[in-house]
């Protein structure tokens, strides 16, 4: 299954929920939020939601601002 | 002492995070200015740096302002502002919907719209604008209890850039709490905005690319009480004529004219 993680391809051997997905990608973050195909899934959904092929997932972590 | 949504805040620095030469002097800095909201973004999962980050902040203790930095559209800017919600646990956001790329100036309608959206939400907007009177107007009838214009664009440091526009601003919404951000550059400026009575400055670069950020922080916490108590004050008028300070009468040799 491809995904498009923050903005790039990944392949993934199976298919998963979006915390599944998460636990398996490098340089995970102690901290994130999520969002699918442009939308805000809340933590309590990341178990109930399977992604599917070319879904687009954006992982973000805190980060300084102004 | 002020309050900003039932929280109670004795400095009026707002101090964004960003472009700092370390943690550490960031930490400083933040120290150094008293401040006690700082901004914060939502950027996509980097090295594992932003942990050490977080925590630093939230070890210190600080009300977090996320942004919606970046954003161009309305559904980019609340999606952002959600999911800040949920990471950073505030329902605070300075909310930015940025119009043009070239002087970062904000996009009104699209400001408006998506304000309207998270407050109906229940988030606490802190709008990033413009002076402008008219969407500071609509801002408020949409629930809006405070306004963000810019004092020039942000990250230019050319200071306030129209005086009259944030002089009117703060005429007209005399009960507004009012927070210049973006634009800063220098001590003076932000002494300005409170002269003016402005109720507070946020400000980053001004900070952060100074040659010595802590020494600026520390003279921008100064600047800014200097410039909140010559508002209390009262500052005299401007006269066309001199006047001495001295008294007159009483001064030795007088004569009564300026003969020699």
């Amino acid at each position: 299954m491809i995904l498009i993680v923050n903005g790039e391809k990944i392949e993934f051997k199976d298919e998963g929920n979006i915390l599944e997905v998460i636990n398996s990608l490098e340089n995970k973050s102690e901290y994130f939020a999520v969002a699918l195909n442009k939308t805000f899934i809340p933590k309590s959904q990341y178990l109930n939601i399977r992604l599917k092929e070319n879904d687009q997932l954006e992982v973000v972590t805190p980060h300084p601002g102004g | 002492m002020w309050e900003l949504f039932g929280k109670k805040i004795n400095s009026r620095l707002l101090l964004g995070t960003s472009r700092y030469p370390s943690l550490d002097i960031l930490k400083e800095c933040i120290g150094e200015s008293g401040c006690e909201i700082v901004t914060v973004s939502l950027r996509r999962s980097g090295n594992g740096k932003e942990n050490g980050f977080f925590k630093a902040l939230k070890d210190l203790n600080l009300n977090l302002l996320p942004n919606t930095a970046g954003c161009t559209s309305v559904h980019e800017a609340v999606t952002t502002a959600y999911m800040a919600r949920e990471l950073f646990n505030t329902d605070w956001v300075k909310l930015e919907v940025i119009g043009d790329d070239y002087t970062l100036r904000p996009d009104p309608f699209g400001l408006i719209e998506a304000a309207k959206i998270l407050i109906n939400d229940g988030f606490k907007v802190f709008p990033y604008m413009t002076e402008d009177l008219v969407v500071a107007e609509r801002l408020l009838n949409i629930g809006c209890k405070v306004l963000m214009p810019w004092a020039s664009p942000i990250g230019s440091g050319q200071g306030i850039t129209n005086i009259l526009g944030l002089k009117m601003m703060r005429e007209r919404f005399k009960e507004i709490p009012l927070i210049v951000d973006a634009g800063i550059g220098r001590p003076s400026d932000a002494a300005l905005a409170m002269e003016i009575g402005f109720d507070g400055v946020l400000l980053n670069s001004a900070v952060s690319l100074a040659v010595n950020p802590p020494e600026m922080a520390k003279g921008f916490s100064l600047a800014i009480k200097a410039g909140r108590s010559g508002y209390l004050a009262g500052i005299m008028e401007k006269r066309e004529f001199a006047s001495p300070s001295t008294p007159v009468v009483g001064k030795p040799f007088w004569h009564g004219n300026f003969s020699k």
